[in-house]
C-alpha cells in the first residue's frame, strides 16, 4: 500500500500538482459555501467562463508563462465581477438573462481568441478542463499566496458575510457596509476562480465551488461547521482525483471533479441528518 | 484598523437621543415600491414605549412603511426621523421580518441569529466576547427560548421562530421594533406566547409596531391602531379608527361587519398567510 501512495509523489510535477489540488480544494469550498447559502451558483460558472479572453490574451501576449496568465485572469476576473454586480443592480433584463449574455459572449470572444494560436486544441483543454500537473513552482507559490489572502479575508469577515448572507436586511439596520461587503465577496469568489484555473480550469470550476460545499450543507447544521467539512471534502477530492489520474490514466481536473460528485452522491443518499435514505427511514 | 473605525456608520455608532423627540416622527412620506408609490403623504408620530398595530390589506404599504423608518428603503420625499435623527443614525431599531422572507434551512442555530443582532455593536475583525454571548442568552431567557439556543432554526415552529427573532431585535437593545406580521399563520396558543413577549417588552419601554391581518386582535390589545391603505387612513384608539366607512375605505369590498349585541364584530376575509 505504502509504495502505492509513495511512487506517483517521487515526480516533483506531482507533489506540485497535489499542493496545488489541495490548496484550490480548500479555499473553492469556503468561499463555495458562500456562493451555496446564496444561490450564486450560475455567478460562478459564468464568471469562470468570462475570464477565457483575459487568460487569452495574456497567453497571446507572453505565451504559456503561467505567472502572466494568473495576472491577466485577476484583472479579467475582478473587472468581470464588479461588471456584473453592477449589471444586476441596474439591468432592464432579469439578471440571471443578463449575466448570461455577457458570460457567453465573453466565453466565445475567449475561444476565438485562442483559436488564432497554433496550438489551438492542446492550449483550449487546458484552459477548458485544466492542466495541474502543469504547475510550475512559480504558479504554485502564486496560488499558495492568493488562495491564503481569500482564506484570511473569509475569517476576518466571517460574521459580516454571514449577516449579508442570511439577512440582509439585518445587516441594513446594523448599519454595515453592506454593498462594499458584497462587492467584496464577489472580489473574493473571482480570485478564487483565478487561482483554481490551472487545476481545474474554467468548465469544471463550477463543481469545485458548489459541490463540496453542497455535500458538506448536507452533513452539518453550522456554518463554521460546513465550511470546515466542505473544505476536508475539496482538499480529499483533490488528492484521491490525483492518484486516480496517476494510475488509470485518465484526466487530472475531471478525476478531482469525479471525486468530489462521488462524495457528494453517497452523503446525499445516505447521511443524516438530510440524506435520501435517511429522510425516508425517518418518514417511514 | 483605526483608519477603518473613523469612517461615519461603518461601525453603526448609536446617536444619542433627544430627550422629548417623539421616537419616530414622518412628515409627508411618501416612497415608491417595485416602481409605483406604495406610501403618499404619510404623517404621524409615535410616542416612546407604545405599542401600535398597523393593519390594512395586502399591498397596503406595510412593509414599505417598516423598511422607511429602518432606513433601509429609502424614501421619495418627506422626511422621517427617529428619535430626532435620521434612521440611518440609529442601530437601535430592529425590523422583524415576514417569516415567509426568512432561509430556514440556513445552517445556523438560534444563538448564532441572535448573536447577529449584536454585530453592528462589535464592530469589524472583532468576536464576540463573553459579555455578548451574555446578551445572547439573557436575550432568548425573556422570550422564553434559552433551551433551544442550540437547536438549528427550521427544526422550531412558527411561534418559536418568530420569538428567536424578537431576541434578536433584543439582542440588538432595539429601542424600536418593526414586526412584520408576527402573528400571521400561529395557532392562539403561539399567538398568546407573543404577547406575553410583547408585554414584557411594554415594560421595558421598547417601542413595537406590528403589521397584522388581524383587526379584531388589533383592537382587542393595542392602545392605537394604524390604517393603511398606501395614505394613512386613521391613527388613534380602534373605535375611532374601525369605522364602517373608514374600514370599507381601506378593504373595498373585502370586509364585513356584523351587528352583534355587544357592538360591531369585524369579520375580516382578506386574510392569508403572506
Amino acid at each position: 500500500m505504502l509504495p502505492f501512495l509513495l511512487e506517483p509523489l517521487s515526480y516533483p510535477f506531482m507533489v506540485r500538482g497535489m499542493a496545488a489540488a489541495v490548496i484550490v480544494g480548500i479555499v473553492c469550498a469556503l468561499i463555495g459555501s458562500y456562493i451555496v447559502l446564496r444561490g450564486m451558483a450560475f455567478f460562478g460558472d459564468a464568471l469562470a467562463h468570462a475570464i477565457l479572453p483575459g487568460v487569452a490574451i495574456g497567453y497571446l501576449v507572453s505565451g504559456s508563462a503561467s505567472a502572466s496568465l494568473f495576472w491577466w485572469g485577476l484583472v479579467t476576473a475582478i473587472l468581470t465581477a464588479l461588471g456584473i454586480g453592477a449589471i444586476s443592480k441596474g439591468a432592464q433584463l432579469k439578471e440571471d438573462t443578463a449575466i448570461g449574455i455577457v458570460f457567453a459572449g465573453m466565453f466565445a470572444l475567449g475561444i476565438a481568441l485562442i483559436s488564432t494560436m497554433r496550438s489551438y486544441t492542446v492550449d483550449l483543454v487546458h484552459f477548458l478542463f485544466g492542466n495541474v500537473l502543469g504547475v510550475t513552482p512559480g504558479s504554485l507559490l502564486l496560488t499558495a499566496i492568493f488562495g491564503g489572502l481569500v482564506v484570511l479575508i473569509i475569517v476576518a469577515f466571517y460574521k459580516e458575510f454571514l449577516v449579508i448572507s442570511f439577512d440582509p436586511v439585518l445587516a441594513e439596520t446594523l448599519r454595515l457596509p453592506t454593498e462594499a461587503l458584497h462587492y467584496l465577496l464577489l472580489i473574493l469568489i473571482a480570485v478564487t476562480i483565478v487561482v483554481s484555473l490551472q487545476t481545474v480550469g474554467v468548465a469544471l470550476m463550477l463543481a469545485m465551488l458548489v459541490t463540496p460545499a453542497a455535500t458538506a450543507y448536507l452533513l452539518t447544521r453550522r456554518l463554521p461547521a460546513m465550511m470546515a467539512v466542505a473544505a476536508l471534502i475539496g482538499a480529499v477530492s483533490g488528492v484521491v482525483g490525483l492518484y486516480l489520474s496517476y494510475y488509470i490514466s485518465i484526466a487530472s481536473g475531471a478525476a478531482i471533479v469525479l471525486v468530489c460528485t462521488g462524495i457528494f452522491l453517497v452523503v446525499a443518499l445516505f447521511a443524516p441528518p438530510r440524506g435520501w435514505v435517511w429522510r425516508l427511514r425517518t418518514a417511514g | 484598523m483605526q483608519t477603518l473605525r473613523q469612517i461615519p456608520n461603518l461601525l453603526g455608532k448609536p446617536q444619542a437621543h433627544l430627550a422629548g423627540e417623539p421616537i419616530v416622527a414622518l412628515d409627508n412620506i411618501s416612497a415608491r415600491y417595485n416602481g409605483r408609490f406604495a406610501l403618499q403623504d404619510v404623517s404621524f408620530d409615535l410616542i416612546a414605549g407604545e405599542q401600535v398595530a398597523v393593519v390594512g390589506p395586502n399591498g397596503a404599504g406595510k412593509s414599505t412603511l417598516f423598511k422607511v423608518i429602518a432606513g433601509v428603503l429609502p424614501s421619495s420625499g418627506g422626511a422621517v426621523t427617529v428619535a430626532g435623527s435620521g434612521p440611518g443614525e440609529h442601530i437601535c431599531i430592529a425590523y422583524v421580518p415576514q417569516r415567509s422572507q426568512v432561509d430556514w434551512t440556513f445552517p445556523v442555530d438560534v444563538a448564532d441569529v441572535v448573536m447577529m443582532g449584536r454585530i453592528g455593536r462589535l464592530g469589524l475583525f472583532r468576536r464576540p466576547k463573553r459579555s455578548d454571548w451574555e446578551y445572547v442568552h439573557q436575550s432568548l431567557d425573556v422570550v422564553g427560548m434559552s433551551a433551544f439556543a442550540e437547536r438549528q432554526i427550521g427544526e422550531l415552529s412558527g411561534g418559536q421562530q418568530q420569538r428567536v427573532f424578537i431576541a434578536r431585535a433584543l439582542a440588538q437593545e432595539a429601542e424600536l421594533m418593526l414586526m412584520d406580521e408576527p402573528l400571521t399563520g400561529l395557532d392562539v396558543r403561539s399567538q398568546e406566547d407573543i404577547f406575553v413577549v410583547l408585554d414584557e417588552l411594554r415594560t421595558r419601554g421598547v417601542t413595537v409596531m406590528i403589521a397584522t391581518h388581524d383587526l379584531n386582535l388589533a383592537a382587542e390589545r393595542f392602545d392605537r391602531v394604524m390604517l393603511l391603505n398606501g395614505r394613512l387612513l386613521g391613527f388613534g384608539k380602534p373605535e375611532d379608527v374601525f369605522t364602517p366607512e373608514r374600514l370599507i375605505s381601506a378593504y373595498g369590498g373585502h370586509i364585513r361587519m356584523l351587528e352583534t349585541g355587544d357592538g360591531t364584530m369585524i369579520v375580516n376575509d382578506t386574510c392569508c398567510d403572506h
